[in-house]
């Protein structure tokens, strides 16, 4: 790669219409991106405002979780970057899911 | 003197002897942000994990808060910030195409819908304040103002960034082949995006 090169040259081939499953939108992949976030919150927030059932939490936490993955692949550009940027990312992610888990586990008050 | 003789030296050197290349400096402008990032992920995941043991241990107090709290507001609260991150990145696509008022404008769209965040948030503060939830005297109010106290401040630091990527942009230090800059302010607005995807997902609909 030569000095002249931008610094995005993994972005480049971001066209003005996306072929999602076969059918072609004729927005860019990041308004399509946008439109699936939006269309989840709705989902989530229907879900979330309903009366609780047990799978509540779960599919609430999976709806977030497939948010924040959009984002950070698409728009955050992980998906195409340096991996080094996802090692950066994901230690830490890790390390602070395992000490939650942990604290939920633990009893909140002594025996 | 002794100046000149320095400078001159400097431009008769050959190009990036002991420089990093601009593809180079870029990559490491973003290995910078996402190691910031990285500790960021670190001090949410504190107040989010203090929060969600919190939120598992007294579930009544949670949902007494609930009632009080405004979803209509905040779910448009939501789509702005979500909003902000499509407007981000499209400006983004615009100074790759080499269209820097599609940049200005984009960006400029992105602080509006900020600024519009933080201004909805202090209206839901208002009206929690109401309803008797406050920072002190309240469980759920503690956790819940540090929480989102603290995204807000990240927001309004993100508007700034805006405004000043914009100023940048009108004196014309972007274009096609240099936009490592939008590019850098892109990732922490984003991260902003997802720690709120989060925090709304936790305190409004758990």
């Amino acid at each position: 790669m030569s000095d002249e090169h931008n610094t995005l040259d993994a972005h480049d081939d971001v066209k003005d219409e996306t072929v999602l499953f076969g059918i072609t939108i004729p927005f860019p992949i990041y308004t399509v991106v946008f439109g699936a976030l939006a269309v989840l919150t709705v989902i989530e927030v229907l879900i979330g405002t309903a009366e609780h059932g047990s799978l509540t939490i779960p599919v609430l936490f999976g709806i977030a979780v497939a948010k924040a993955v959009m984002v950070v692949l698409f728009y955050m550009h992980l998906r195409t970057d340096n991996r080094i940027f996802s090692i950066v990312l994901l230690i830490p992610l890790i390390m602070a899911i395992i000490s939650i888990i942990f604290l939920l586990i633990v009893p909140p008050v002594a025996y | 003197m002794s100046e000149i003789t320095v400078e001159q030296t400097h431009h008769e050197a050959p190009p990036n002897h002991g420089h990093a290349s601009p593809h180079a400096r870029a990559e490491n402008l973003k290995l910078a942000m996402w190691l910031y990032l990285g500790s960021e992920v670190i001090i949410f995941s504190v107040l989010i994990g203090a929060y969600l043991v919190f939120r598992f241990n007294y579930p009544e107090l949670v949902r007494a808060a609930q009632e009080s709290i405004n979803v209509a507001l905040v779910g448009l609260n939501t789509f702005l910030l979500l909003g902000s991150s499509w407007a981000m990145v499209m400006g983004l696509l615009n100074i790759q195409r080499g269209n820097r008022d599609g940049l200005v404008r984009w960006i400029g769209l992105t602080a509006l819908m900020g600024t519009v965040f933080v201004a909805l948030q202090g209206v839901e503060y208002t009206e929690l304040a109401h309803e008797g939830i406050a920072v002190y005297g309240n469980e759920f109010g503690m956790r819940f103002y540090a929480m989102t106290a603290f995204h807000g401040f990240h927001v309004i630091i993100g508007v700034l960034w805006a405004l000043f990527v914009i100023f940048n942009a009108r004196r014309g230090n972007y274009s096609a082949e240099n936009y490592a800059g939008v590019e850098v302010f892109g990732l922490y607005w984003h991260f902003v995006d997802v720690v709120w995807i989060f925090l709304f997902t936790f305190i409004y609909l758990f």
